[in-house]
């Protein structure tokens, strides 16, 4: 059976890892490189970078980077961030990206959505949402959940969905940073909503978070980055506790 | 371990030429019928849908090439890759596949979450042991095998689906072994590795 996925999330500044794990024989926190090859090592099922620089120069580093990493890693990644036209996505997959994620881009011209998936195919288009909670339900926010948009999260997965999205990304912009746990709620409702997979995001704190996602939201994924800085947890210890609970999880295997 | 060929149907074929080089193979991105007869081994790489790479098929030379290979040498086709050796697809209907292997490629039915994006278990009574495993899939089609003989490994997705058939050397795998960690480079070895008849 189709087993639920941990995915490590990598924040990317000028095609640096920023705010990444502190594995102690890592010597370059910021490598990202390194960071991917150990996360995959690990265990990850997955990983996202998203791209937090602030300026267009900084953003043209990322291609650079996917080069490097895609000559390390036999394990999916996904690159968001930035992300504006069919050339941009072009681009990252040409360099070994296997997914690329959208986000505001799509919201200015939800067309783009279509001509991705047509042109790429919608195993390859992963649709980021920010929401945060608003009258009873939830608003989609673009530019780093700072930007209201009037739109609800729910109606939005719903056409995200129907235009080609493969994948969404959903992220709760109250939760995240906070380590009080996934919107439950939130995921619930998207999960129920879409018949594409959805990737929690955005609050987890404590392996019993991703447990209660996957349980509870019924979640595809989990996407966790900061319960794995500083070597708080590792990625075995949270899929064995996944497994205690009875979710099913991907086992590792190793080199032989 | 040489020349070997991907048959170059866009989007992110890097990762595929990666995971053979990381095998020492340097194997070469073409779309020349040629080059495809020359190689002593072919990759049709899983990208796009059934629609993009089965278009490639409608230039005679090309669509030539590719099935004087299938019988002839060693092919890995992956994904999309495999969905081409049956003989249509849902996905885009106008188009035919290479029609190898008797079904029709199918969408996934309701209630099932689709595309099935993630690693799920490849078994099968002739899959090897050491093979068997998670795997990583992406794909919002299955591939109908009208004969199970050509089934080589199933997973199960709302029942048991085909992940690896076979015919003569030709090997299709739904899932992507470049992206399958440990196991999917095993496959690839093992394919990399395999006598050519």
């Amino acid at each position: 059976m189709l087993k639920q996925r941990l995915i490590s999330c990598l924040d990317v500044d000028q095609g640096r890892v920023v705010k990444g794990t502190q594995f102690v024989d890592i010597q370059d926190a910021g490598d990202p490189v390194a960071l991917a090859a150990r996360y995959e090592i690990e265990g990850a099922d997955e990983l996202v970078f998203l791209d937090i620089s602030a300026s267009h120069e900084g953003r043209g580093t990322i291609v650079e980077m996917v080069k490097q990493v895609a000559t390390v890693v036999s394990i999916p990644f996904t690159v968001g961030g930035g992300v504006k036209s069919l050339e941009d996505i072009q681009r990252l997959l040409e360099v070994g990206a296997d997914k690329v994620a959208i986000n505001s881009a799509a919201i200015e011209a939800p067309e783009l959505i279509a001509e991705a998936a047509a042109f790429f195919g919608s195993q390859c288009i992963v649709l980021a949402i920010d929401a945060r909670g608003s009258s009873g339900g939830w608003e989609v926010f673009t530019h780093g959940g700072r930007k209201a948009t009037g739109i609800d999260a729910i109606a939005w997965a719903r056409q995200v969905a129907e235009l080609g999205a493969g994948e969404i990304l959903l992220t709760s912009m109250d939760r995240d940073g906070t380590q009080l746990g996934y919107d439950i709620a939130l995921t619930s409702a998207v999960v129920q909503a879409v018949n594409v997979p959805v990737i929690a995001s955005g609050g987890v704190g404590s392996p019993a978070d991703i447990v209660e996602v996957f349980l509870e939201a019924e979640a595809d994924a989990a996407l966790a980055a900061s319960i794995f800085h500083y070597e708080k947890y590792s990625v075995q210890a949270v899929k064995e506790i996944l497994r205690d609970a009875g979710i099913p999880v991907r086992e590792m295997e190793v080199e032989q | 371990m040489n020349d070997t060929v991907i048959l170059d149907v866009g989007g992110n074929v890097r990762s595929v030429a990666l995971a053979l080089a990381r095998n020492g193979v340097t194997a070469e991105l073409t779309r020349d019928p040629a080059k495809i007869v020359q190689a002593k081994r072919l990759v049709i790489p899983g990208q796009g849908r059934f629609g993009t790479v089965a278009c490639l098929l409608t230039d005679p030379p090309l669509r030539a090439a590719i099935l004087d290979a299938c019988c002839s040498k060693p092919v890995l086709a992956i994904c999309v890759g495999m969905q081409l050796l049956f003989e249509r697809s849902e996905e885009d209907p106008a188009f035919e596949g290479l029609g190898l292997i008797p079904g029709t490629v199918r969408r996934f039915e309701e209630g099932l979450r689709s595309p099935q994006m993630g690693w799920n278990t490849v078994e099968g009574p002739d899959w090897p042991e050491s093979f068997s495993g998670d795997y990583y899939f992406a794909h919002s089609y299955w591939c109908d095998a009208s004969q199970a003989d050509r089934v080589v490994a199933w997973i199960d997705y709302g029942g048991k689906k085909p992940a690896v058939v076979q015919i003569n050397q030709v090997i299709g795998v739904q899932f992507h072994p470049e992206k399958s960690g440990v196991l999917g480079r095993r496959v690839i070895k093992h394919f990399l590795e395999e006598e050519i008849c």
